[in-house]
């Protein structure tokens, strides 16, 4: 079915067109999803609410990207958007420990493994993943679809909106500080 | 770290696989896209009390009925007798002796 079909049925409301859109898309989302918030429960959380916000604002959707760049974008800004609401109720939280009574201790977060890691390379890219969480919203974007989604740069730029040599210059600075990062680790 | 570790580290997600979304993901969709969809609808009650135009009218019904009472009271006291003639008039309704009469039976005896 062409593309353009299935935004005019999906407009009409068909839910065997949903249906289609989320069978189709639904692991590429969950997948990007996946990558930046490293929990599969938040990242199935982001994928669900990504196809809720397409079924609701398809009648706003003007053509003027692929129907997957759409979706990447949503999925990208829904789970950044998850990842700063923790990262503030994780900020609140230590300050009431520090001024409250409870001195329940800190549950530290395991390391996040992907299931398409193959087995030898668990260890190693434990340790990326722990690294690229430390990375700027942005550069954390741009790498996460170029390397797990395998997308081009032009691609990526399509998702985040901004240009080819803006996501070269994103790639090189999240790779620098990659670097920088995992040069602070012991072996 | 040495220089030999990064570049493996860095390398680790050249060979990865994409995930896949859990079993049973457009269900559980859907269940959810319900839940949302019946904690955001209105509230269809067909409870005809609640219903605006039958409280306007109660709230009409209670004014009109406010305005009644007041305009009743203030006919009836223009129309009254004084608090001390009421008290006459049901002293001697029921026969009852007059506040002084004690002493005037005391002054006979």
């Amino acid at each position: 079915m062409l593309e353009i079909e299935l935004i005019e049925r999906l407009k009409a409301g068909e839910e065997a067109a949903f249906k289609q859109l989320v069978e189709t898309h639904q692991n590429r989302v969950y997948n990007t999803a996946l990558g930046i918030v490293q929990n599969a429960e938040d990242a199935e959380d982001v994928a669900q609410e990504v196809f809720i916000q397409v079924y609701r604002s398809i009648q706003s959707f003007k053509g003027e990207s692929k129907l997957s760049t759409w979706l990447y974008r949503i999925a990208t800004t829904r789970a950044l958007d998850l990842l700063r609401s923790k990262k503030s109720k994780k900020r609140f939280g230590l300050v009431q420990r520090l001024f409250g009574d409870n001195n329940e201790p800190i549950l530290e977060i395991p390391d996040f493994n992907h299931p398409g890691i193959l087995l030898d390379k668990k260890e190693t890219a434990a340790k990326l993943f722990k690294a690229i969480k430390q990375l700027p919203d942005n550069q954390k974007a741009a790498f996460v679809l170029h390397k797990l989604e395998e997308m081009s740069y032009q691609e990526v730029s399509a998702v985040l909106n901004t240009t080819v040599p803006a996501i070269e210059s994103l790639m090189h600075r999240a790779k620098q500080n990659l670097r920088k990062i995992l040069e602070k680790q012991p072996d | 770290m040495t220089n030999r570790k990064i570049d493996e580290i860095m390398e680790s997600l050249d060979e990865i696989s994409s995930a896949e979304a859990p079993s049973f993901f457009y269900t559980r969709l859907k269940a959810k896209m319900l839940v949302q969809q019946n904690a955001f609808a209105p509230v269809h009650n067909n409870n005809w009390v609640l219903k605006p135009a039958f409280a306007f009218a109660a709230f009409i019904v209670l004014v009109a009925i406010n305005i009644f009472v007041i305009t009743m009271n203030n006919n009836k006291d223009e129309n009254n007798i004084t608090g001390s003639d009421n008290i006459q008039a049901i002293a001697a309704d029921y026969n009852l002796p007059d506040a002084n009469s004690l002493y005037d039976i005391a002054l006979e005896k």
